[in-house]
């Protein structure tokens, strides 16, 4: 997680938008914490700060590419 | 009647700037109860009804709220809704929610309620206060849906009153967006952050607002006089004279600083030998559009554009690039906006080009380098920007060109642009100025030769100084070797400015050098006409301007031209313009 405010209400939107378009089921990881990729509300409880790691996992006909493009997202900091 | 009350003070977190007295009014607004109730199995159908109606409406609503906070403050005031119309879609909330109705047959409401107070102690557990923070958001939500179910009436209503403080436990973003700030002079609550949303809102509107205060929606009377400084964070009920002497005080120092900042920025920028210099802000969100205006700025010098595509996964349409560009013309109207286009790739590039991974992607597909491949993301923002020309003297600049073609070729494709508008019937300057970016020594050596095909020329300092030294600007560990004043910089800088003087046309600069007195006085000296400064940098840079002798600026410049390294060129420049740099509010680089 590069971008210096985490993941906060902002960069949770737009992961879980870029998640929902895409068939395959999507499960992020972080610590001991498993969340669908899909919900907001998930994906805003894990509270991930500048340096934390995320682990995405899809699963799919679309798996591949539904985890490039998030981790794409993750990793440019969410363009911030 | 002596019975005066004596001043009660609070001390609270600061979350919006600025001092205000009124009068308060309490708003009590809370989550409603909900009677736990259980329908017959023939309802059930009824009440997954009342629920998606009830999520259709709160969606229907909520998008509504976000264009009129787009308009009002600006595209990302605006995302901060953007989660609450996602919980509405939300599988955890819609499918509990209905798994409720159906299995254990509870009204919607109360179905709704629970499930979200089960999200909200999930939340709770984390502890943590990005989280903690967004229950605010949880809670503006759920309101909205409960109100909805239960046909309950606004809780929000303030009356006809004018210099009202509100006073409550919390606020909601909902309520802070579409406050009257006619009538609304500050805010003081109980609980929220500085990074609750509603204190964002509160902040971009300019309303001063303290939060965190301990029980003042309790202790506080409707009708009481008070004073909210949201600055220090103090707040008093009932000021009594001594109180009322510090507001004043507080109040004039504030007016002050703000008169000056509106005396600094109604004078023009010349020079004491009456040199003209033209002073622009750079932007990034159009809503900086009305902050660059209020300091003084001559017109946008750069206004950046990729706030439209990053961080999204579908690229802009032409209709909301077009409200961008327009809004930021009509602000500026009469002055001149140089707005860049698509400056993507290196580190930056859009989810939905998905971009292959590159070795060295700074030396990569990045800035027009981007077009060949894109044509119809560039087509269509070269249609919002011509269309904006219609509403102010919009400019656009190319950037990392480094060759002539790459010029032509967007020429081109702005050709097809005005085609097309012109066969629409849309209106469109014909007399648009096309510009490039002089980013890399490329560029620069060969300045004549791109200026012959273009209406301006803006050297892009930042860029231009980390392909000279070949020093990555955002390398901590290099950063003593990321030195603007390095005399092959300064060589290419007055290489550009003759260039764009021998062919007539403006040579404008942008990044942080420009900021910095020194390095503003070197770009003026070397012949640079117009700057272009993040809007907070203006004044400071404006002041300087007025201060000093373009004769002697441009001595010193020249002298620093023929320096043998930047300790000289620092060196020189001291001694020629110490004085002038010695009076700017920071100190000289």
């Amino acid at each position: 997680m590069p971008n210096r405010l985490g993941m906060h209400a902002r960069p949770c939107a737009e992961f879980v938008k870029l998640a929902g378009g895409f068939s395959s089921s999507i499960l992020v990881v972080r610590n001991e914490m498993r969340v669908n990729g899909k919900s907001i509300m998930g994906v805003l409880m894990l509270a991930a700060e500048k340096g934390s790691s995320l682990t995405i996992t899809a699963d799919g006909s679309d798996a591949e590419e539904a985890v490039a493009a998030l981790a794409n997202l993750v990793r440019a900091g969410f363009d911030e | 009647m002596s019975d005066v009350a004596p001043p009660t003070v609070f001390e609270g977190f600061p979350v919006a700037e600025g001092i205000a007295r009124g009068t308060v009014r309490r708003i009590e607004w809370c989550i409603p109860e909900v009677a736990h109730t259980v329908v017959q199995a023939a309802s059930v159908d009824r009440e997954l009804g009342l629920f998606r109606a009830a999520l259709t409406d709160a969606r229907r609503q909520l998008e509504v709220l976000k264009r009129e906070t787009e308009v009002r403050l600006g595209p990302v005031e605006a995302r901060i809704f953007d989660p609450q119309i996602l919980m509405l879609d939300d599988p955890d909330v819609v499918e509990g929610t209905e798994r409720y109705v159906a299995e254990n047959r509870l009204a919607a409401a109360r179905a709704f309620h629970w499930r979200m107070l089960e999200l909200k102690e999930r939340w709770s557990q984390t502890d943590h206060p990005m989280v903690l923070d967004r229950l605010n958001d949880l809670a503006d939500l759920k309101l909205r849906v409960l109100n909805r179910l239960l046909a309950l009436p606004e809780p929000w209503d303030l009356g006809g009153a004018t210099g009202v403080v509100v006073v409550a436990r919390d606020l909601t973003p909902s309520f802070v967006a579409t406050l009257d700030t006619d009538r609304v002079v500050a805010l003081a609550t109980d609980e929220g952050t500085r990074t609750s949303h509603w204190a964002i809102l509160a902040r971009s509107l300019q309303i001063p607002a303290v939060a965190g205060l301990n029980r003042v929606s309790s202790k506080a009377r409707d009708g009481q006089v008070m004073v909210v400084d949201g600055r220090s964070g103090r707040v008093v009920i009932d000021p009594d004279e001594r109180e009322a002497e510090r507001f004043e005080s507080r109040r004039s120092a504030i007016l002050g600083w703000r008169r000056e900042i509106a005396a600094i920025a109604r004078e023009d920028a010349v020079t004491l030998d009456r040199t003209r210099v033209v002073l622009r802000a750079n932007l990034d969100l159009p809503g900086e559009a009305r902050q660059a205006r209020e300091h003084g700025a001559d017109g946008i010098g750069l206004f950046r554009t990729e706030f439209l595509v990053v961080g999204r996964n579908t690229a802009p349409g032409e209709e909301e690039q077009y409200r961008a560009y327009r809004h930021v013309a009509e602000t500026f109207a009469g002055r001149p906006m140089l707005i860049r286009t698509f400056d993507l790739g290196g580190d930056k590039f859009p989810v939905f080009l998905r971009a292959p991974a590159e070795e060295n992607p700074l030396l990569g597909r990045r800035g027009v380098r981007v077009l060949p491949d894109e044509t119809t993301l560039f087509l269509t923002q070269l249609r919002a920007m011509l269309r904006a020309t219609a509403h102010g003297d919009v400019r656009i600049m190319v950037p990392l060109v480094n060759t002539p073609e790459e010029i032509t070729s967007v020429r081109s494709l702005l050709r097809t642009a005005a085609d097309q508008l012109r066969r629409e019937g849309l209106p469109f300057s014909e007399q648009v100025k096309l510009g490039a970016m002089i980013e890399t020594p490329a560029a620069a050596l060969q300045a004549r030769q791109l200026a012959a095909h273009v209406d301006f020329l803006s050297i892009g300092t930042n860029d231009l100084v980390q392909y000279t030294l070949a020093v990555d600007r955002t390398s901590t560990r290099l950063a003593h070797l990321f030195d603007e004043l390095h005399p092959a910089v300064l060589r290419q800088i007055s290489m550009v400015a003759d260039a764009g003087r021998q062919a007539g046309v403006e040579v404008n600069a942008c990044g942080e050098m420009a900021a910095r007195p020194l390095g503003a006085l070197l770009l003026l000296g070397l012949g640079v006409e117009a700057l272009s400064v993040a809007w907070p940098s203006l004044l400071e840079i404006k002041r300087l301007v007025r201060r000093c002798r373009m004769s002697a600026v441009r001595a010193a410049a020249s002298a620093a031209l023929h320096a043998s390294a930047s300790c000289d060129v620092r060196r020189r420049l001291d001694e020629s313009l110490g004085d002038v740099l010695g009076s700017s509010f920071r100190s000289g680089t």
